[in-house]
Order: C-alpha cells, then structure tokens, then sequence
C-alpha cells in the first residue's frame, strides 16, 4: 500500500514538472496545467473524502469522532530509589513530541516481549534522567526551542511545565518508570473529579 | 447538456486562469516556506533516526521506502535539515525560488514523517503537510516573477499566476473541508449532537496532562459545556462552517466572512481543548496583497500630497 501512495505522491510531481516545463515557453501548456490541476484536485479529493491517506493528501480527521463514557489514557511517572513517583515534565521526553511516544506506547508498547519492553523503558529513563540533570544544573537541553526559544511553533496539544512551573526539578534521580492506565467515566469525574481508577500497567527498575 | 458543460468550462477558467498579480503568488510562497522553516526550527526530527531499534518494528517496510526513510541515521539526517534550513531561506528571499521551492518540498516530504512515522505513515497537522503541497505546488509555477531579491516584479496581471495561487489556496481549503466530512463520515450527523461536544469539552478539560498553564485555558470549555445552546453552536460550526471553507479560494465574499471565522474559530479551540491549530498562520494566503499594497500606497502618496500642499501654503 505504501508503494502504491508513493507513486500517486510521484504521479502529482511529474505532472507538475510537466505543466512546470510546457508553460515555460511564451503561452501554450494550458493542457498541461489543466491536467496536473485535474489530477491534483482528484487525488485530494479523494483522500479527504474517503479518508484515505495518501500524505501529503491527507484526511484531517480532527476530534472526528464520539466520546464513549468511560475513557481510559496512559500515564507515565518516573520513580526515584525509595519509590517515589514524579510527574514528568513534558520536554523531558525530548526530542521524542510526547504525544506521538504515547500514542506509539498505546499502539506497539505491549506487543512487544518483556526484554524488549524493558530496553525501551532503560532507554527513555535515560532519556528522561539526562535531562533532568541538566535542568537541575540550570542548563536543560531543549530540543524544541534550541533555535527560537519562546517564539517556537508550539505542540498541538498543550501540556503542563512541571519543572518550571510547578513541584520543580527533581533533586533526586531517577531510577524507574511506571505507566498507568487510568479510567474514568466523564460525567462522573466532571462531578467528583476523584472518580479515576488507576491500574499498574509496567514497571520498570533501573538494575 | 452543452449549456452545462459550457458553464463549467467558463467557471474553471475563471476559477483557474483569470488575471492575477505576481505579487499574490510570491507572497504565497514566501508565507508558506517561512511557515515551514518556523515549524522546522521548532522540532527535532532528524534525532529521531536514532530510537531504538524497538520503536521502528511496528513501521510497515513500504512506507518507510515511501517517504526513504532508513532509521539509524541522524547524522545524515541532520545534514538534510541544514539543507532544508538553506533551501527554504533561499525560497524566502526569492533566490533561485523554484528549485528552492522544489527542494524544500522533497526535503520537508522526507524529514516531516520522521515525527510519527513509528506509529503512523500520516504525519498530519504537525505543520508539515500543506507546506509539502504547496511547496511543491509553487515550484512548478512562476512564484519568483515578485518579492525576489535583484528584480523587480511585472505590473500586468496574468492567468500564470492565477492557477497556482489557486491550487495553493485550494490545498488549505481542503483541510477546512476534510475536517468537516470527515466528522460526517466517521461518525455522522449525530456529531453535532450537543451532548457529544459537551462530552468533548469536558473530556479535555479532565485531562490535567494536556493542560496549559493560564486559567483562561482550562475554563472556557467547562463553561461552554454547560450551556446546551453553545454546545449546539460549536456542533454546528466545527462541520458547516468547515464544509463552507472550500468556497474561499473562488469567493471573496466568502474570503471575507470566513478566513476571520477560522481565525476566530482556532481561538475559541486553543482556549476549550487546548489545540494549537499550527496552519493558522498559513491563512494569510487568503489576504489580496496586491490590493493591499496599492491601498497603503495610495495612503502614503494621499499623506505626501497633503504634507506638499501644507509646505505650499508657507512659501
């Protein structure tokens, strides 16, 4: 399928490079626009419509969908030695975007043995482990504001700054992850937000 | 029959080949690539060749040849940033802007997939995917004939400059217009039910990971989710007003109400869900430059002319 997109994204360059080429000259090539038009607007189309993606035709499927009652989200927290859990701050993943590392946990994490999930977990520690380190020393590596700082295209979605703003940078290390599933019902929780069920999913100890 | 097809001859011609500026095109494409080199500097893709080997199992083969991707390979990645970097500073300042265009599209159509390519092939709304199009769209058209630097740009309107910038406007349409069908064709038109935007407005702000800091953030959506009649007004405007959008590009009427509308639209999302809409400032694709320029020009010389009549009177 993959091959298939590739030459229909290939077929909309030709064209184009055909319509580039024959309108060149002093008028003329209007045919060829006329088909590159045709054949872009088709392929656009029917991505979108039959949502079916052929990027960079994409489907734009935004909140397109139903809230069930009781949803359920991933949560990740970092241990130190004794245990204790700390929320993480968002840019500690990087350069990972958060939101694309849960939706990859959500989709492959638990298809993958016990070995292989323990050496992502060892890796992402030490991810998260590095930058806290050069947080605490004042001298974080910020993958995504490294060139525009503040003035930097934000995520899609936002998310709270924990070290900056709130609890701060964890003086202790981290030694461990673990990941949460949390459910809740979304009436229930609006009315008492304490309604959330939270399951051990994986746990993670440094050796 | 013939009268039918007479009339969508004439409508894709004036649609497609009407007199244009040059100077709508180019800025086009300065808009679009200095977008693109915004969103560039604020991520890190190429570092992401470098995830574990565990991360890329999932990742079908085909598609990985499809954008060519080969993990493991940051540096080589980093150094097609750079040229990415170059290429689309290039296609700001108008220096040879059509291979500029042309290689930042490539470029961009690579490295973008890079950000979720591990789990999913379609690397939408990140901020890459219209500027591909585009990009793509603009080398194969005139778009270095204004705003380029060591030239001066021709007068005359010309249909060459009308397909293109149509194309371009039509590629962000579509995003407006698929985020609408795609809503009724998922899910309905009980999207719209108020109770289920009231659930999602609710849902978003019961998730304290995906907060944002200002308390104006995190209390509009509950606020809209009490109200049943603002539930049924943001059903209602996330399809119809979407499914709208797609006159834009032919309408300036429709120019007029909804560019504004979508402008107002991201607000509203940005402040009830906390969703960055990352094309918001691709929108400026819409506004008449040309018109524009001649208006404050005209300004200018109207202020001139009344600062030498004022300098006559005391000579």
């Amino acid at each position: 399928m993959g091959t298939l997109k590739g030459l229909l994204v290939l077929g909309f360059v030709v064209l184009g490079l055909v319509a580039a080429y024959s309108t060149n000259g002093k008028g003329g090539g209007r045919r060829n626009v006329n088909i590159f038009l045709v054949y872009t607007l088709a392929l656009g189309l029917g991505a979108g419509l039959s949502q079916r993606e052929v990027w960079p035709f994409s489907t734009w499927p935004l909140v397109a969908g139903t809230v069930l009652q009781g949803v359920t989200h991933k949560r990740v927290v970092a241990l130190d030695a004794d245990g204790r859990e700390y929320p993480i701050d968002y840019r500690a993943w990087e350069p990972l975007p958060v939101d694309e590392l849960m939706a990859w946990v959500g989709r492959y994490f638990f298809d993958l043995d016990r070995a292989a999930q323990d050496r992502v977990a060892a890796y992402l520690l030490g991810v998260i482990e590095h930058n806290r380190e050069q947080w605490s020393t004042d001298r974080p590596d910020l993958h995504f504001e490294r060139y525009l700082g503040t003035l930097g295209a934000p995520l899609f979605l936002g998310h709270p700054e924990h070290w900056t703003q709130r609890s701060g940078v964890p003086a202790r290390s981290f030694q461990g992850l673990r990941l949460y599933m949390e459910t809740w019902n979304v009436e229930e929780r609006w009315r008492d937000p304490s309604k959330v069920t939270r399951q051990l999913a994986y746990e993670y100890r440094e050796p | 029959m013939i009268f039918l097809i007479e009339w969508l001859r004439r409508a894709w011609y004036r649609a497609f080949f009407s007199p244009e500026p040059a100077l709508n095109l180019a800025c086009a494409r300065v808009i679009f690539a200095a977008h693109a080199l915004w969103v560039l500097l604020s991520r890190d893709l190429p570092a992401l060749s470098a995830l574990p080997t565990e991360f890329w199992l999932g990742a079908d083969r085909t598609e990985l040849w499809r954008y060519f991707i080969f993990p493991g390979h940051p540096v080589l990645e980093y150094a097609l940033q750079t040229i990415t970097i170059v290429t689309l500073l290039l296609a700001i300042l108008g220096i040879v802007p059509r291979f500029a265009c042309f290689a930042s599209a490539l470029l961009l159509y690579h490295l973008a997939p890079l950000e979720t390519i591990y789990w999913t092939p379609n690397p939408y709304q990140r901020g890459f995917t219209v500027s591909v199009l585009t990009l793509f769209t603009l080398s194969f058209s005139r778009c270095g004939d204004a705003l380029r630097l060591g030239g001066s740009r021709p007068r005359v309107c010309s249909p060459i400059y009308c397909w293109p910038l149509r194309l371009v406007q039509l590629h962000l349409a579509e995003v407006y217009l698929f985020s609408g069908t795609s809503k009724l064709t998922r899910v309905g038109v009980q999207w719209m039910d108020p109770e289920n935007l009231r659930t999602w407005f609710l849902l978003f702000a019961e998730q304290d990971q995906v907060h944002r800091l200002s308390p104006l953030f995190n209390t509009v959506g509950p606020w809209i989710a009490e109200h049943w009649l603002l539930c049924f007004a943001a059903g209602l405007f996330g399809v119809v007003a979407n499914l709208c959008f797609i006159a834009v590009p032919f309408s300036r009427y429709a120019r007029r109400v909804l560019v504004p509308d979508a402008f107002f639209f991201h607000i509203m999302v940005l402040l009830s869900l906390n969703i960055f809409w990352i094309n918001t400032p691709q929108l400026l694709v819409y506004v008449n430059w040309q018109w524009l320029v001649t208006r404050l020009k005209g300004s200018a010389w109207e202020a001139a002319g009344g600062l030498n009549v004022w300098a006559g009177r005391h000579h």
